[in-house]
């Protein structure tokens, strides 16, 4: 059975207005579907257009040509644009311009007065949604007293609490040290497993993408690439000259056949140390 | 310039029920010329360390020399120094504020009362060193610039002093590959050419790795070690109680020593990609011994 | 370090007084206020004193702490007094110097009047240690809600209140922030003259606006994604309960009402 496509965009263009009055195209006609209860990873520099692809996705922006559907619903429709923003949760960059409430279980409760959720219901859901991110113990703390990661966890959890089907990352580990990075991602991972929440990380870090169920590579407003990660990675120049990096496995590899050895494509440490280990000791 | 920290400890609010300890006891002796690369969890007091360079804060106890320059809790820091140090904080394009991009630029030169023609001159040079070209970008607004040209020209804003000792907090972060490269390979450009001391203080190991002669390694406002990159490297265990983490290229190396017999290992010290990378040939390559 | 700065002047804590709705603390305030104007001879205010330092007592706050709340308003107080001893007039003269005299009402006046403020005072400064500023918002909304059926935006107040609650610590630290990178570029923040200290205000407050904006709109943008569209249809997370100490808080309040009702004068 094909999966149920979630998100699909065919053939969506935006601009914006530039500095001298043209117009700037960031989108080119893009086509592309992310599958229910999957894990997606849109890689691309800054300004090849994928913070304008996320933002398209729950209705801030509205596509100039083409059209997007979230759950089989038009995000022009104007009537449904409540639902589509309460299906399609964002995470933002910067952890301090995203949280609302001068405590976590305010800021959790934001999306749900927005709502209209009755306040005892309201009550359980946070509850529910801060114990799903592991910040229970700070739901009465402010906000400003927390870590980068857990202001993102908590951003996380205002999410959850909606009942969303998908969240995007829009380069929400950014602006985190190496810690938060980590505790943002294994909390998306862990959503996506255990909650079939459906994930789309945007970033520029190629080793966040790496455990992705798909890549979707960004450039100059266009797909350039889209696939299966080891699909995605292994085609090393192509990235490198879109700007982007490949994880560092995928460039050992990358340097060693050039040179004429033969290794498998491998996206994990475990696995090309094996290989090469292998090569060391038979040649 | 030569830095060193005899025994200094910094009290943020002392006297106040918030008081709090942020550096500890710390003494270290950087070379002139080095290239230093900080290392800790935010808020093992980095920041607070490298805020003691330029008198911004100053020790509680202690004594701090730069050069000739002595810091001592009652010794501030003349204000005619300070142009030494330069000090590029995180974000530092938030601390743009002229109307165009060479006004700002000389913001810093022009308050040490350099002559406004040598405050340009400098600016032009600055601006260079950075990768922009003053021509096209002097009378632009720093507000119009993308964010990697902004963050450039507040970096330029900084080498405009013609620091002596250049001290970085994370100037990467927020960027993508290519600026993160750009910004860095800069950096270490004019620190070789000027002969500059630097002081980087990243998350990234990698960047650690690729740059630096010298790491300090902190945490709980203590210096837990110091020492050149593969001796910081070697103790991936010490490093991990920490939650800090060694580069790939570390972790990568004791994997493979784990499956190769002893005589086989790979040197430890090969924390740099291109060196690893380069041995990984070699061996390859080599006729097998025996 | 600036971010250990108390919002306002809550000092957290668990006493009776902290833990009670703010919304019945606000509208204690009010009667309390009344009442203290209410009263008008020495026994109703010996009453109100002894009231007041039981209240301080039951807030287990230090006193010397309290007390610093009158400073901003001493010079107030003493004005007043002073008004009082010399323009009011009645009663035995004290004191006689050509047409200048100070008569026992003015010194009555004087002392009452400074009692009321100084109550007064303390008393609400009883309410912001106790009570931090996001409940002190809440109980605000919730008592000012009928107001919201004659148009008044109270929903919108309150959010942006509250927003601006929560923003004070993140541009506090951003003004830390801008004004190190600024010395050290060199900038001097406390020397020359007036106009020169003004002007050198310029390359930390033209930062920090931009900062403040651009944080307006990525919020906005973040509220936005989150459904945000005004008062309309909201519900709010009930957070403010009454419990025993509220009945508590109004029987003690009609007590005092009937008390001082009965020996004023």
């Amino acid at each position: 059975m094909k999966p149920e496509n979630l998100l699909t965009f065919s053939d969506v263009t935006f601009s914006y207005d530039g500095e001298e009055g043209q117009r700037v195209k960031v989108l080119k006609g893009v086509d592309l579907s992310i599958a229910k209860g999957s894990f997606v990873s849109v890689l691309g520099h800054n300004g090849s257009g994928k913070s304008t692809l996320a933002k398209l996705m729950n209705a801030l922006l509205l596509p100039e040509g083409g059209k997007i559907l979230v759950s089989g619903v038009d995000t022009k429709d104007g009537e449904m644009i409540w639902e589509i923003r309460r299906h399609v949760g964002m995470v933002f960059q910067n952890p301090d311009n995203q949280i609302v409430g001068a405590t976590v279980e305010d800021d959790v409760a934001f999306g749900l007065e927005n709502m209209g959720v009755d306040p005892k219901e309201m009550r359980n859901r946070i509850d529910e949604a801060l114990l799903s991110v592991g910040m229970e113990k700070y739901a009465l703390a402010q906000p400003y007293r927390l870590s980068g990661g857990q202001k993102q966890r908590v951003a996380i959890a205002g999410i959850m609490a909606m009942r969303p089907s998908v969240i995007i990352l829009d380069e929400a580990t950014a602006m985190l040290d190496p810690q938060g990075r980590q505790e943002v991602m294994h909390l998306a991972r862990r959503l996506n497993r255990e909650e079939g929440i459906t994930v789309v990380n945007i970033t520029h870090f190629p080793e966040e993408a790496i455990d992705s169920d798909r890549v979707i590579v960004m450039e100059n407003g266009e797909v350039l690439m889209e696939g299966h990660p080891a699909e995605v990675f292994s085609q090393v120049d192509r990235l490198q000259q879109a700007g982007l990096d490949v994880p560092f496995v995928v460039r050992v590899r990358h340097e060693l056949i050039a040179k004429g050895y033969d290794l498998p494509f491998e996206l994990h440490q475990e696995e090309l140390v094996e290989h090469l280990c292998r090569l060391l000791l038979t040649r | 310039m030569q830095i060193t920290f005899d025994q200094v400890s910094h009290m943020y609010g002392k006297g106040t029920p918030f008081e709090r300890l942020a550096l500890q006891n710390i003494s270290l002796t950087i070379p002139s010329g080095a290239f230093v690369g900080i290392i800790g969890q935010t808020g093992s007091g980095k920041s607070t360390l490298i805020q003691h360079l330029n008198g911004l804060l100053t020790p509680t106890s202690g004594k701090i020399t730069i050069g000739d320059v002595v810091i001592t809790p009652s010794q501030r820091i003349p204000h005619a120094r300070r142009k030494d140090i330069g000090l590029v904080f995180q974000y530092p394009e938030h601390q743009l504020f002229e109307e165009t991009v060479a006004k700002d630029v000389c913001f810093g030169p022009l308050n040490f009362e350099l002559p406004p023609n040598m405050a340009e001159a400098r600016a032009r040079e600055a601006l260079e060193i950075v990768g922009l070209d003053y021509e096209t970008m002097k009378d632009r607004s720093p507000f119009q610039l993308s964010g990697g040209q902004m963050r450039r020209v507040a970096i330029a804003g900084v080498l405009a002093m013609q620091p002596k000792v250049l001290v970085l907090d994370e100037p990467t972060a927020g960027l993508d590959p290519a600026g993160r490269k750009a910004i860095l390979e800069g950096i270490h450009r004019i620190h070789r050419e000027q002969k500059l001391t630097t002081l980087l203080v990243t998350h990234s190991m990698e960047e650690a790795a690729r740059y630096a002669d010298l790491m300090l390694v902190m945490a709980g406002g203590e210096l837990v070690m110091q020492g050149r990159p593969e001796e910081v490297f070697q103790q991936a265990e010490l490093l991990r109680t920490l939650s800090l983490d060694v580069p790939e290229t570390v972790s990568f190396i004791s994997r493979i020593n784990q499956s190769l017999p002893d005589k086989e290992s790979l040197p430890t010290t090969l924390y740099r990609e291109e060196e690893l990378i380069a041995h990984l040939l070699e061996r390859l390559s080599a006729p097998k011994e025996c | 370090m600036l971010q250990n700065i108390a919002i306002g002047q809550y000092v957290p804590g668990q006493s009776f007084l902290h833990r009670a709705d703010p919304r019945s603390k606000l509208l204690f305030i009010v009667l309390f206020a009344t009442l203290v104007f209410l009263g008008n001879n020495t026994i109703t205010h010996s009453i109100l004193i002894g009231f007041t330092l039981f209240t301080i007592l039951l807030s287990r706050l230090s006193f010397t702490y309290i007390l610093k709340s009158l400073k901003p308003v001493w010079f107030l107080i003493l004005f007043t007094v002073i008004l009082h001893i010399f323009m009011t007039k009645g009663g035995t003269v004290y004191y006689q110097w050509g047409s200048f005299t100070i008569e026992e009402q003015g010194v009555r006046q004087a002392i009452f009047i400074s009692i009321r403020l100084g109550l007064l005072i303390l008393f609400s400064s009883l309410l912001t240690l106790t009570t931090s500023p996001m409940d002190l918002t809440e109980g605000l909304e919730r008592l000012l809600r009928p107001f919201g059926r004659i148009g008044v935006p109270v929903h919108e107040i309150a959010l942006m209140m509250s927003i601006a609650l929560r923003f004070i610590p993140t541009l506090m630290e951003e003004t830390d922030k801008i004004i190190k990178a600024q010395t050290a570029r060199g900038a001097d923040f406390t020397s020359g003259n007036l106009v020169r200290r003004a002007k050198n205000l310029i390359p930390i407050a033209i930062p920090l606006f931009i900062s403040a904006f651009r944080r307006a709109e990525e919020l906005a943008l973040a509220m936005e994604a989150r459904g945000y569209r005004g008062g309309v249809g909201r519900t709010r997370l009930n957070k403010l309960q009454f419990t025993w100490r509220d009945v508590a808080i109004a029987v003690v309040a009609a007590a005092l009402t009937f008390v001082i009702w009965w020996w004023r004068t």
